[in-house]
């Protein structure tokens, strides 16, 4: 176990230690990634989106405050980086394509053919929610944050991340039984 | 008069006793190259400064059966105790290789090396003793199962490596030429270097603990920390070969040699 | 109790939230209504999917990409610092000519009390770019050695100094993990089998790294590799290499301590 913490090497970076990214890229990579994927479901995107986080922080690393968390900073650099990618490729997700490649390759042998269809079909009724719901789902239950983890990430308070959860949850579990 | 007779008998014995084990020896001319020694169950090997390797062991092996008086142990392996002393000596070049011919032999045959000889040993069976090595500066290679491993007054380079036993090892100086890697699965490490010692240390047991009374720097890779409780790297004296103990279920010790 | 009510109840029962008395409100309220019980196997459902995280591993073109990003910004940091000193001693001479206005000599006398801490910071970065034009030839350098001394058969430890150069590299590339994996696999010595794993597990971010550690508890008969293999590959929470864990514990040949420490990476693994 590395002994700094995020914050503290992150601290390092601001003050121009550049090749210190290398750690934190180590950490954060994979997470983001998945992230990434779950929300656009396209591989190539989800890559270019991570670089793309990881560049804004080299560029943006002197205004990072050390009081705030460092998980939260990389996760709210993430969504807008996310909503630059919307507003710029106003494509959403019609195209079933992606998410069949997508579940074909998350396949593991172990799982049983059952399970197998219906997480096809879960992500074919992600792919149906709106972006913000989509992103609350992914956050609180695909990357496994905490809801206070969440709440500092949107700004705003643990009960309305709470209730945000609850309803997308909801909203999922409608589309997902309308589409069985 | 019983007393006598009893005294005699012991008298006896010591000479046939004795008388056996000076002819008990073996000897070979080897000044450089390598030495092999293969399942051989209980040795000790000793680095000397002359010209020759000596094999000696106290075992009268098959002259202890009447039954066997005047043949010789031969093996599956077309091996055949040309030496007189229960174990087939090859010499090619300047390699030499020892077998045991014998399966069950319980005597402990000592080798003396010369000092500039690479020494491999090794032993698969579960029948190995204890193996003590001293005085030995050349390149030690060891691979076996059941046997511990003592080792004493060397200075790598070594590789050591048992399943069941445990290894020590006090070394007089840590040659820099290169690494030394102590391994075991279930035995414990101790190991004892000179103070001064220059090294790279990497330290793992995944099941048991580490200890040291030295004055270990810990690495740094690119200015973070790399430790753990059961996985230690670092360096001594600002660093030098690369020294690795590691053992999947027993402790490792290392100290400093008084 | 309104409908959204309850599913936000349900679902806190589901995430285990709530308290023990809502909790037996909650189940009894299951047993009692079918048309809630129906609503919670639905929830349920949903939310068991999706705490299946299943984590995907990008491929390396994403730290490819990274890495050289990083290099370009290094270096961009470096000549940025340059030219910042360059500008500063245009601006001096300048100051010495006196031919100055205004704002420059706000500017320049600003320039000026900065020098110290620049230099400082330029002394210290000066030897960043030369360390990424040569990383390249580094790597080269370090892969020609790994492999040279993996090829001397007669001394087990020079080549497991070989295989310790590999593991002073920061990054890995196909050919030197093509190397180890073939040691680890096909070396006749355990210490330099095992240097190889270690160096790997540094590298073990590649997937082919953990196919490979995967694939060798096939083949493994050594006690010690097998163990070590076992210890990392829970290590990295490989729940893919439960089935060649328990193949090992299926092994007459297998020795008691490794079916229990591949009985123990089965149980952490699941």
């Amino acid at each position: 176990m590395d002994l700094y913490s995020d914050e503290e090497i992150m601290v390092k970076v601001k003050n121009d230690q550049l090749a210190l990214m290398k750690p934190l890229f180590d950490r954060y990579h994979v997470k983001l990634y998945n992230f990434f994927l779950r929300l656009t479901f396209n591989e190539d995107v989800s890559k270019d989106l991570v670089q793309n986080v990881f560049y804004r922080i080299i560029k943006y690393r002197k205004s990072y405050n050390p009081e705030y968390k460092f998980k939260s900073w990389i996760y709210q650099l993430a969504r807008n980086n996310f909503a630059d990618h919307l507003k710029k490729n106003k494509v959403m997700f019609s195209d079933f394509q992606e998410v069949n490649s997508l579940t074909v390759e998350t396949e593991t042998a172990l799982e049983s053919l059952e399970l197998k269809e219906k997480k096809q079909a879960l992500y074919e009724a992600m792919a149906q929610l709106p972006e913000d719901k989509r992103e609350i789902l992914v956050m609180s239950r695909f990357q496994g944050l905490k809801y206070e983890e969440i709440s500092k990430i949107l700004d705003c308070s643990v009960g309305a991340v709470k209730v945000k959860v609850h309803r997308a949850i909801n909203q999922l579990k409608e589309v997902y039984f309308k589409n069985n | 008069m019983k007393k006598f007779k009893a005294l005699a008998i012991i008298a006896s014995f010591l000479l046939v006793y004795t008388g056996s084990v000076s002819g008990q020896e073996y000897k070979l001319d080897l000044s450089s190259g390598k030495i092999r020694i293969n399942e051989v169950h209980k040795v000790t090997i000793e680095g000397h400064n002359e010209n020759f390797v000596l094999i000696s062991t106290t075992d009268r092996g098959h002259h202890n059966s009447e039954r066997a008086r005047g043949l010789r142990p031969i093996n599956s392996l077309g091996l055949e105790d040309n030496s007189g002393i229960g174990l087939a000596v090859d010499k090619t070049g300047n390699e030499v290789e020892i077998n045991s011919v014998s399966r069950h032999r319980n005597s402990r045959y000592t080798i003396l090396v010369p000092k500039d000889v690479t020494i491999s040993y090794q032993n698969s069976s579960n029948h190995g003793g204890p193996l003590q090595i001293k005085n030995v500066q050349s390149e030690l290679d060891v691979t076996v199962r059941f046997n511990s491993v003592h080792l004493e007054n060397v200075s790598g380079p070594m590789t050591i490596n048992t399943v069941h036993g445990k290894i020590e090892a006090v070394f007089s100086q840590v040659s820099q030429k290169s690494p030394i890697s102590l391994v075991s699965a279930h035995g414990l490490i101790d190991v004892a270097l000179p103070a001064d010692t220059k090294a790279k240390l990497r330290l793992s047991s995944d099941h048991g603990e580490i200890f040291s009374d030295m004055k270990i720097e810990y690495e740094k890779s690119g200015g973070l920390h790399k430790i753990s409780s059961s996985h230690v790297n670092g360096s001594l004296n600002g660093g030098g070969i690369d020294i690795r103990l590691s053992s999947n279920h027993g402790n490792i010790y290392l100290r400093t040699k008084k | 109790m309104d409908t959204s009510d309850l599913t936000t109840m349900l679902i806190d029962y589901i995430d285990g939230k709530l308290d023990r008395d809502q909790t037996v409100i909650i189940s009894k309220k299951i047993e009692e209504d079918a048309e809630v019980a129906k609503e919670y196997h639905r929830l349920k459902e949903v939310m068991g999917i999706m705490q299946s995280r299943l984590v995907q591993q990008p491929d390396k073109s994403l730290e490819a990409g990274f890495m050289s990003m990083l290099e370009d910004e290094i270096i961009e940091l470096d000549h940025t610092l340059e030219d910042l000193e360059k500008s500063i001693h245009n601006k001096k001479s300048r100051i010495i000519g006196l031919n100055i206005s205004g704002p420059w000599q706000i500017a320049a006398s600003v320039i000026l009390v900065m020098i110290g801490a620049v230099i400082g910071m330029y002394v210290i970065k000066s030897g960043h770019k030369e360390e990424i034009s040569s990383l390249k030839k580094e790597i080269d350098a370090t892969k020609a050695v790994v492999i040279r001394s993996l090829e001397d058969q007669s001394s087990a430890s020079q080549r497991i100094m070989g295989v310790n150069a590999a593991f002073e590299l920061s990054e890995a590339d196909d050919e030197i993990i093509a190397v180890l994996v073939s040691t680890m696999n096909k070396d006749n010595n355990i210490n330099v089998r095992l240097a190889a794993i270690e160096a790997l597990y540094r590298f073990s971010n590649e997937p082919a790294v953990k196919d490979a550690f995967i694939k060798a508890l096939t083949t493994e008969k050594e006690p010690v590799i097998q163990m070590t293999l076992i210890n990392i590959l829970v290590n990295l929470k490989e729940n893919r290499a439960i089935n060649n864990m328990q193949k090992i514990i299926d092994d007459v040949e297998t020795i008691k301590s490794v079916k229990d420490e591949a009985q123990l990476g089965i149980f952490k693994l699941s």
